[in-house]
C-alpha cells in the first residue's frame, strides 16, 4: 500500500515534470536564438568595419582578424567575381549570398552587400561558431541540471514535509494498532496545532471513550449478570444435591436428577455468555500453563457425567502412552472439551458410545471427539460461525463458535468433518 | 471437626451448614463478613468456608484481616466470581482452595476432607507398604527413600491402590474413585496411566490379577 507521503512526492513529482520541462525548453529555445542573434551581431559589425575599408579601384583589401576568414566577391556587367577569399573559406552555393547569417559546417557565417558604384561588393566572413556551440551546450547542461535538481529538490521536500505533517495522522495509527492488537484501548496522541489533525484526534478520542465504557459496561453487565445467576444456581444444585441423598422414590430422584442435569447445563450457558462477551469485545485473557492435556478431558467429562447418565451414553477414552503437555488456558480449554463432547452426547442416538481419543502428529497434540449422528449436517463450515446451528443445536449455536475462537486463541485449530454416519471434532493444538 | 460457614446468601448458608452437618461436622454459620470475622477470631474452627461477594467486608478484605489478626485457620473460598484473577487472588491471599459457584456438593465435600485432613490427628497421612511410602500432606511418594516425581492422576491412583493395599480394584472402582467418571470398557485410560506409573516407580509393585483388576500386595503401615 502507498503511503499519502509517497503519493503526495509522487504528485508533485509529476506536476513539475509537466510544467518544469516545458518552461525549461522554452528558456533553451528562447537563449539559443538569443546566442545565436549576440554572434551573428558581433560578426555582422566586424564585416561592417572591413567592407567600409576595402577599396576596387586601387584595390584595398584590409585583413581580417586572426580565426576569420574572408570572402569578397563583385559583381560587374551582371557577373560575379571573386575578389578575395581566405585560403580555408568553404565553397558554398552563391544562393547562400542571399541570407544575412547562417552556420555552415564549424562555421558561422554573415554576408554583406556594398554598394560601391559601379561596383555591387559582397563581404561574406566566418569563424569558428565552436564557442556558440560550446555556449549553447553548458546552456542545455545547466538547464538539465537545474531541472533535475529542482525536481529532486522539491519532491525531497514534499516528502519531508508531507512527512511531518502526516506525523500525528501516523501516530493515530500507531495507537490504533496497538489498540487492535491489545485489550487495552489507549488514546491517540493529540497535536499541538490548530488543524484537521487536531480536530481528528480529539474526535477518535471521544469515540475511543464511548466505545470503552460500552465495552466496560457489556463486560460488566455479563459479569454481574453472570454472578448473579451463579449464586441462586449454586442454592439450586446443593438443595438438589442434598435432596438426592435422602430422597427414596424413584420417580421424585429422576426428576432431581433432570434438575440437577438442567442447572448445570444452566451454568455452562451463563459461562458460555460471559466467553461470549469476552471473546467480542477482546478482553479475554488467556492464562496458560503447561498442563496434561488428558486431564482437560477428564475433568471435561467429569463434569457431563449427569448427562451421560441420563442419555445412557457412553464415553470411550483413548491416550498414548505418551506424555501429553500443552501450554494452555486449562479453564477455556476445558469449556472447548465440554461443548464438544456435550455436542456428541446430546446429538448422538441414545445409548451410543462417543469416542474421544488424544493423540501426538508431529508438532500438534490432537483430540478427537466422534459421534454418531442421526442424519448427516447441512452447511458443515458454517457451523463455527456465530450464531450459526444449522439445526444441530437446539441453542443459539454459540458453542462451536465460542470453541473455535478459543482454539484459534491458542494457536491451534478445530476441524469439523462426517463419514458413514460419524461427526468428528478434532482440536489440534501446539506443542 | 469444627467448620465456620461465611455465606450471605439465606439459603446456601443453610443448606452448606444442614449439609456440612449431615456429613459430621459442627457448623457455625455468618451471614456477613464483620459476623464472621468475629465468629473466626473467638471460637476455634479447622475450617473457613468464605464467600467472596458479602456485605461490608468482602470475603477478601474478611480474609486479609484474619490473617492480619493471626487466625491461621485453612479457609476454602466460594464464590461466583470465577475468572482467573479471582482465583489467583483469592489463593495468594492466604486461602487453600477456592471453589466456583455453582459447584458439585459431594465436590466440595471431598475438597473439605482434604483440608480438614490435614488437621486431624485422628487420620492417616502417611501408607506404607515395603519399600513405597505415600505422604498425604506433602504429596510425596518415596521408593527406598528415593523420591518418584508423579503426575496428579498417578499419585491418586497410587493412593487408592495402597489405601486399599492386598484388595484387587477393578477398572470400574478404579475409574470411579479416581476419575469420577464410568469410562466406557474398552477405554485405555486405566492401563496407560498405570504404565505410566509402574515406569516410574520401576518395581513390581502393582499386579494384575487378568480380568478382575489391579492391586498392591503387602504389609500396610498407617502413620
Amino acid at each position: 500500500m502507498q503511503s499519502l507521503q509517497t503519493k503526495a512526492s509522487l504528485l508533485f513529482f509529476a506536476v513539475f515534470i509537466v510544467i518544469i520541462l516545458p518552461v525549461n525548453f522554452i528558456v533553451y529555445f528562447k537563449l539559443k536564438a538569443v546566442l545565436t542573434e549576440a554572434d551573428a551581431r558581433e560578426l555582422r559589425t566586424e564585416a561592417e568595419k572591413i567592407a567600409s575599408r576595402i577599396r576596387v579601384d586601387p584595390p584595398f583589401i584590409p585583413l581580417p582578424p586572426a580565426g576569420y576568414l574572408l570572402k569578397i566577391q563583385f559583381q560587374r556587367n551582371g557577373m560575379t567575381e571573386e575578389m578575395f577569399a581566405s585560403p580555408d573559406f568553404p565553397d558554398f552555393p552563391d544562393a547562400s549570398l542571399t541570407i544575412p547569417s547562417f552556420s555552415y559546417d564549424t562555421l558561422s557565417i554573415v554576408n554583406m552587400e556594398k554598394v560601391n558604384p559601379p561596383n555591387e561588393l559582397t563581404v561574406s566572413l566566418a569563424r569558428s561558431n565552436r564557442i556558440l556551440i560550446q555556449q549553447l551546450n553548458n546552456l542545455t547542461a545547466y538547464l538539465f541540471l537545474a531541472s533535475v535538481c529542482s525536481i529532486i529538490t522539491a519532491g525531497l521536500l514534499v516528502y519531508l514535509s508531507s512527512g511531518f505533517m502526516l506525523k500525528p495522522i501516523k501516530k493515530i495509527i500507531g495507537v490504533a494498532h496497538r489498540i487492535q492488537a491489545s485489550n487495552s484501548i489507549e488514546r491517540v496522541p493529540v497535536p499541538q496545532t490548530n488543524d484537521e489533525s487536531r480536530e481528528l484526534a480529539e474526535t477518535l478520542n471521544g469515540m475511543l471513550s464511548r466505545l470503552e465504557t460500552s465495552i466496560k459496561n457489556q463486560v460488566n453487565f455479563f459479569a454481574s449478570a453472570a454472578h448473579e445467576l451463579k449464586t441462586p444456581l449454586a442454592i439450586m444444585q446443593t438443595e438438589v444435591t442434598l435432596a438426592l441423598e435422602k430422597v427414596k422414590d424413584q420417580e421424585l430422584m429422576r426428576i432431581l436428577q433432570s434438575q440437577l442435569l438442567e442447572i448445570q447445563r444452566l451454568d455452562r450457558v451463563i459461562q458460555d455468555f460471559l466467553l461470549l462477551s469476552q471473546l467480542k469485545s477482546e478482553t479475554l485473557t488467556l492464562r496458560e500453563r503447561r498442563e496434561g492435556v488428558e486431564e482437560i478431558v477428564y475433568a471435561a467429562i467429569r463434569k457431563l457425567r449427569y448427562l451421560c447418565k441420563q442419555r445412557e451414553s457412553k464415553i470411550q477414552v483413548m491416550v498414548e502412552d505418551r506424555a501429553m503437555n500443552v501450554l494452555v488456558d486449562f479453564d477455556k480449554m476445558e469449556t472447548v472439551v465440554t461443548n464438544l463432547i456435550e455436542n456428541a452426547i446430546r446429538y448422538s442416538p441414545g445409548k451410543s458410545t462417543i469416542h474421544v481419543a488424544l493423540s501426538l502428529k508431529d508438532e500438534w497434540i490432537a483430540i478427537t471427539c466422534r459421534n454418531a449422528i442421526q442424519k448427516p449436517i447441512q452447511n458443515l463450515e458454517s457451523l463455527t460461525s456465530e450464531f450459526k446451528s444449522e439445526g444441530m443445536s437446539s441453542g443459539l449455536g454459540m458453542g462451536l463458535w465460542i470453541s473455535d475462537q478459543i482454539v484459534r486463541l491458542h494457536k491451534g485449530r478445530l476441524d469439523l468433518s462426517q463419514e458413514d454416519g460419524f461427526f468428528q471434532a478434532c482440536v489440534s493444538l501446539p506443542r | 471437626m469444627k467448620i465456620l460457614v461465611i455465606e450471605d446468601e439465606p439459603r446456601l448458608n443453610e443448606f452448606l451448614k444442614n449439609g456440612l452437618e449431615q456429613n459430621g461436622y459442627a457448623v457455625d454459620a455468618a451471614a456477613n463478613g464483620s459476623m464472621g470475622l468475629e465468629l473466626a477470631s473467638v471460637g476455634s474452627y479447622d475450617l473457613v468456608v468464605l464467600d467472596i461477594m458479602l456485605p461490608g467486608q468482602t470475603g477478601f478484605e474478611v480474609l486479609q484481616n484474619m490473617r492480619q489478626f493471626k487466625i491461621m485457620t485453612p479457609v476454602i473460598i466460594i464464590s461466583a466470581l470465577s475468572s482467573s484473577e479471582h482465583v489467583i487472588k483469592g489463593l495468594d491471599a492466604g486461602a487453600v482452595d477456592y471453589i466456583k459457584k455453582p459447584f458439585d456438593f459431594g465436590e466440595f465435600l471431598a475438597r473439605v476432607r482434604a483440608v480438614t485432613r490435614k488437621g486431624d490427628p485422628r487420620s492417616f497421612t502417611k501408607y506404607k507398604v515395603g519399600k513405597l511410602e505415600l505422604d498425604l500432606l506433602s504429596r510425596k511418594v518415596f521408593l527406598e527413600d528415593k523420591e518418584i516425581s508423579l503426575t496428579k492422576r498417578e499419585f491418586a491412583l497410587l493412593e487408592l491402590l495402597m489405601t486399599q493395599c492386598n484388595r484387587v480394584l477393578s477398572k470400574v472402582e478404579i475409574s470411579e474413585k479416581v476419575w469420577d467418571v464410568n469410562f466406557d470398557m474398552a477405554s485405555n485410560v486405566i492401563e496407560v496411566h498405570l504404565s505410566q506409573l509402574r515406569r516410574k516407580l520401576k518395581d513390581d509393585v502393582i499386579h494384575t490379577r487378568v480380568g478382575m483388576g489391579y492391586y498392591i500386595e503387602g504389609e500396610l503401615i498407617r502413620q
